[in-house]
């Protein structure tokens, strides 16, 4: 208790002492004595009031409020519907859709994100967002031939396959090729096929169709690849 | 430190204040230096000309000046930093020898010791605030928001104080509170295990890289600390020794033997965890510990790994160390050298092994294991970081008054002022001098009354 | 620093600070001056809060709109993936969404979800993955020493974040930045992570990347931690991920498994799906089926 009296006593005395070496001894002194101090502990606020709002303030948030970053993260905007939205407008469409080889597969995997699309027409079923065709390269991503996709996938190899534009011949929500006539005649002692199917003139074959050599005719029309021949 | 008219007199020595008398009195300096020394500030000058650009493109979040990729998300800037701050804690389980185990032949470089610890931490936390893309949060919310479950967490705290300590310890020394001294010994010797041992954890915990993961990461990770900073004294002896600094009599006759015998402890232990982490990866269960394992020995690492590491690194210095003809101080100087330069070697094979067999591979990889070339910037930032150290270190040689006091001795009377006892010592510059040619060991100042000698 | 010069006067003792104060008091600061002092300081003060404001990390989430879905309850959900890796064709078209979907990097190298192929050639398994699978795959396997292989088996593997229950990322984060919601999605706030790249290195799975940028809040802060969240805003609101949204041969399932009478729990009882690399004791949440699980 004593030594702790006398503690406080020379702690006291020291303060004291320390206060006259630095007691400002004219007007001015104290005065920029006073704005040292206080614009010091500005400074120090100030510095300590935007360091904790920029570093400080999400970690003490989340420690108050837990829900608020998972909260962010579930109002984030989708851009792939939610589910179920196209058959309000596009009927007929899916109906057949859903008689196709492709059936199952949903409106989105090759049309893209349609929310903005869906949110558009809201109330008035009239889209103003376009919808982009889709192009050749989204049905090469399954239909390329590529060492571990499974044998029963149709698959073409693009360099063989005749190529321009895939749409042209095959209507995605039916799968199918647009079947060209059957064709009648034996095959047995023929002139070459270019005789008559040749680029124009009698029985021309298709303009889009791609030049092939002669005798590699039969290896698509002959194997149930295409227009077949009987 | 104190301020006389227009002079700031620091560690005894006046520096004019005005502008035109500082640049004239730099130059009157320079100009008093020797050749070699200019040279060696030069050449340290140019490496952190070059590496201040490189540090300011890498400021955070600097996130695309780095080579690193997400398969090899740790690159030579965590390299840097693990060794710096592993030197650290080596260099104060080396020194501690002294102070704390009361070993006397450490006594006289002691505070060469504490300037280094001090420098390389200072770097190292440089170094990983460079490489942290938000750091400013870190200090934040490490301090705020503990996350006791993460190792890098514990080692953040423990490096930091780590730092405070090593402050007060430097402090103490320089201004004579042999009691404040000792304590500060004794905590900078225990953080010196745990520091880097939590940084071992770092690595070690991770069970999705069987080549860090593990135990025995904590003790490569403490036996390369002391190895290298083991290492690093040495290379500082050394220097004494040659360049007939203060103190060289004692770091001859006594240190630099201390040395070789630590030095060549460290790289034992150090090569005995290496062939145990190799024998061990080569005949694991684990696929990618084997994987890891067999890259680093015959992959792309390998010729780090044996010509850097294992040759380098560690089989010529043992035999340095261990063949009768080089057991002088060069031989000693040119071991630490090696010893120390194939610790970070090993810690970059180390941070690459662990990496190199990737857990997915996500985009394109171009070859059948995850690869990482540093950018320039990254090694700017090494190379700068280095030169930093050594000209920092330079300079306190130089100017700072190195000479050993008697800092450490038990007092029985109450502490002297500091200008007391300054008042009482004769010129520190005469002393040092002197020991420079070698008139007299640089015997610490009597204090007669005040002060009794220790242990 | 400077060596002592002649001219220099030494002094023999120190001055204590004590005998400058009538030194410092003499420093004359005219009224001018001395406001301009005070009014550079106040206006300092106020740009550096100003500039505050414009930091995204001091966004003010008070602000934010209130939660969109109110009836969502995380309390209770046991949300489940199931991938089928034999019925996974490698179109990529997965990966292409998941990118439209969260603002993910158009960079290959960064991917929340991709499409790994595994070919086995003379005993030694390749696996390929050109830009997560972004591109749909090449008809052979472009792993390095793959070329010119006869490929006996191949297989494609969907990945993607396996939202363990005894996450490494979470608990080796520093400053608790990347953690579990109630529901047991793993997200990370991008406000509190500092880019260390801990979390990246200590996932087995290779989900997690630092990116390079995100264009959207809350991710929208280049340099910090990124990942699947599997799309937390969408499963928020009753619908699927955009991964199994767009599949178009039903190789990824989700659902709420805690519903026992629901597709993917009836799925996970009658086919026994499997964690991928178990051996690492994560216990992940995303479950396989077919060879990505049977092989090993």
């Amino acid at each position: 208790m004593r030594a702790a009296w006398q503690g406080t006593r020379r702690l006291a005395r020291a303060t004291a002492g320390f206060w006259r070496t630095v007691r400002p001894t004219s007007r001015r002194g104290a005065v920029l004595g006073l704005v040292l101090v206080l614009g010091g502990a500005g400074v120090v606020a100030g510095a300590l009031f935007v360091g904790a709002t920029m570093a400080w303030s999400p970690y003490i948030e989340s420690s108050i409020q837990p829900e608020s970053n998972p909260r962010a993260w579930a109002a984030l905007q989708p851009n792939y519907s939610l589910g179920g939205s196209c058959t309000e407008c596009h009927e007929p469409e899916a109906a057949k859709a859903a008689t196709a080889s492709h059936a199952g597969i949903g409106c989105e995997s090759c049309h893209g994100p349609l929310l903005p699309h869906v949110e558009s027409s809201r109330g008035t079923y009239v889209a103003t967002r376009e919808i982009e065709a889709p192009t050749d390269e989204l049905c090469l991503r399954c239909h390329t031939g590529a060492v571990g996709r499974p044998d029963d996938l149709r698959q073409v190899d693009p360099a063989e396959h005749y190529a321009p534009v895939c749409l042209q011949c095959h209507d995605p929500h039916t799968a199918i090729s647009r079947r060209p006539p059957e064709v009648l005649h034996p095959l047995d002692n023929l002139p070459p096929c270019a005789t008559c199917h040749g680029p124009e003139g009698f029985k021309a074959r298709n303009q889009r169709h791609p030049v092939v050599p002669e005798d590699r005719c039969l290896d698509c029309h002959a194997a149930g690849r295409g227009p077949e021949v009987r | 430190m104190t301020i006389s008219g227009r002079t700031l007199i620091l560690a005894g020595r006046p520096i004019p204040l005005e502008p035109r008398e500082a640049a004239g009195a730099l130059g009157r300096e320079i100009a008093s230096m020797p050749r070699g020394l200019r040279l060696w500030f030069a050449v340290l000058l140019g490496a952190i000309a070059v590496a201040v650009p490189a540090a300011l493109v890498a400021l955070p979040p600097g996130w695309e000046v780095l080579g690193t990729t997400p398969t090899f998300e740790w690159g030579l800037l965590i390299v840097g930093y693990v060794f710096f701050a592993i030197t650290t804690s080596g260099l104060c389980l080396a020194s501690s020898l002294g102070t704390v185990f009361g070993i006397e032949r450490f006594r006289p470089l002691e505070k060469r010791h504490a300037i280094l610890a001090l420098l390389c931490l200072t770097t190292a936390f440089g170094i990983i605030a460079l490489d942290l893309h938000y750091p400013i949060r870190m200090v934040f919310g490490a301090v705020f928001v503990p996350s006791p479950s993460s190792p890098m967490w514990w080692m953040g705290v423990f490096y930091g104080i780590y730092l405070c300590v090593l402050v007060v310890e430097v402090w103490s020394m320089f201004t004579n509170h042999p009691r404040i001294h000792q304590v500060t010994c004794t905590m900078a010797a225990c953080t010196a295990i745990v520091a880097p041992a939590t940084l071992g954890a770092v690595f070690g915990v991770l069970v999705a890289r069987p080549f860090w993961h593990g135990p025995f990461t904590v003790a490569l990770m403490v036996a390369s600390a002391f190895l290298s900073g083991t290492a690093l004294l040495g290379m500082v002896f050394f220097a004494v020794h040659r360049l007939h600094l203060a103190g060289a009599e004692r770091a001859a006759s006594l240190a630099i033997p201390a040395i070789r015998l630590l030095l060549g402890l460290g790289l034992t232990v150090v090569a005995l965890l290496v062939a145990r982490q190799v024998l061990v990866g080569l005949t694991s269960d684990l696929p990618a510990f084997r994987e890891a394992t067999t890259l680093l020995v015959a992959g792309p690492l390998a010729w780090q790994f044996w010509g850097l590491r294992v040759v380098l690194g560690l089989a010529v210095p043992i035999a340095l160390l261990a063949l009768p003809a080089t057991r002088t101080p060069i031989g000693t100087g040119i071991a630490s050298f090696l010893a120390i330069a194939g610790v970070f070697v090993d810690r970059m094979t180390f941070v690459a092994a662990g990496q190199i067999a990737p857990t997915s591979v996500a985009g394109n990889i171009s070859a059948p294991f995850a690869v990482y070339s540093p950018s320039l910037v990254e090694i700017a930032i090494i190379l700068g970081a280095v030169a930093f150290v050594a000209l920092a270190y330079s300079l306190a040689e130089r100017y700072l008054d190195l000479d050993e006091s008697d800092a450490h001795a038990v007092v029985t009377l109450p502490v002297p002022s500091l200008n007391r006892i300054r008042a009482l010592l004769p010129s520190r510059r005469r002393v040092a001098r002197d020991a420079a040619v070698g008139v007299g060991a640089p015997v610490p100042a009597p204090t007669p009354g005040s002060v009794e000698g220790g242990a | 620093m400077a060596a002592p010069s002649p001219d220099l006067p030494v002094p023999a003792e120190l001055v204590p600070l004590a005998d400058l104060a009538p030194a410092i008091t003499e420093i004359s600061v005219s009224r001018r001056r001395f406001l301009g002092f005070g009014l550079t300081l106040l206006g300092g003060i106020a740009g550096a809060t100003a500039l505050s404001r414009l930091v995204p990390v001091f966004e003010d989430t008070s602000s934010a709109p209130p939660p969109i879905v109110p009836a969502y309850d995380p309390v209770g959900k046991a949300w489940t993936f199931v991938v089928d890796s034999a019925s996974c064709i490698g179109c990529g078209l997965c990966v292409v969404a998941c990118k439209e979907e969260n603002a993910v990097t158009e960079d290959g190298e960064f991917a929340r979800t991709w499409v790994e192929r595994h070919a086995v050639a003379d005993g030694a398994v390749y696996v390929d993955s050109p830009d997560g699978g972004m591109d749909g795959f090449p008809a052979t396997s472009t792993a390095p020493g793959a070329e010119g292989k006869t490929i006996e088996s191949a297989f494609f593997e969907p990945r993607l974040c396996m939202q363990c229950e005894d996450s490494p990322c979470t608990s080796v984060c520093p400053v608790g930045a990347t953690y579990r919601t109630e529901d047991g999605i793993i997200l990370v706030d991008a406000r509190r992570c500092i880019g260390c790249g801990y979390c990246v290195v200590a996932c087995p799975y290779g989900a997690r990347y630092l990116t390079p940028a995100a264009e959207r809040a809350p991710n929208d802060t280049p340099g910090i931690a990124d990942k699947c969240t599997w799309c937390y805003h969408r499963i928020s609101r009753g619908a699927l991920p955009a991964c199994v949204e767009v599949c178009p041969v039903g190789a990824r399932r989700f659902g709420d498994a805690a519903d026992p009478e629901s597709d993917i729990a009836r799925l996970v009882r009658e086919r026994s799906p499997q964690p991928l690399y178990p051996e690492f004791g994560t216990r992940p949440r995303v479950l396989y089926l077919g060879p990505s699980v049977e092989e090993a």
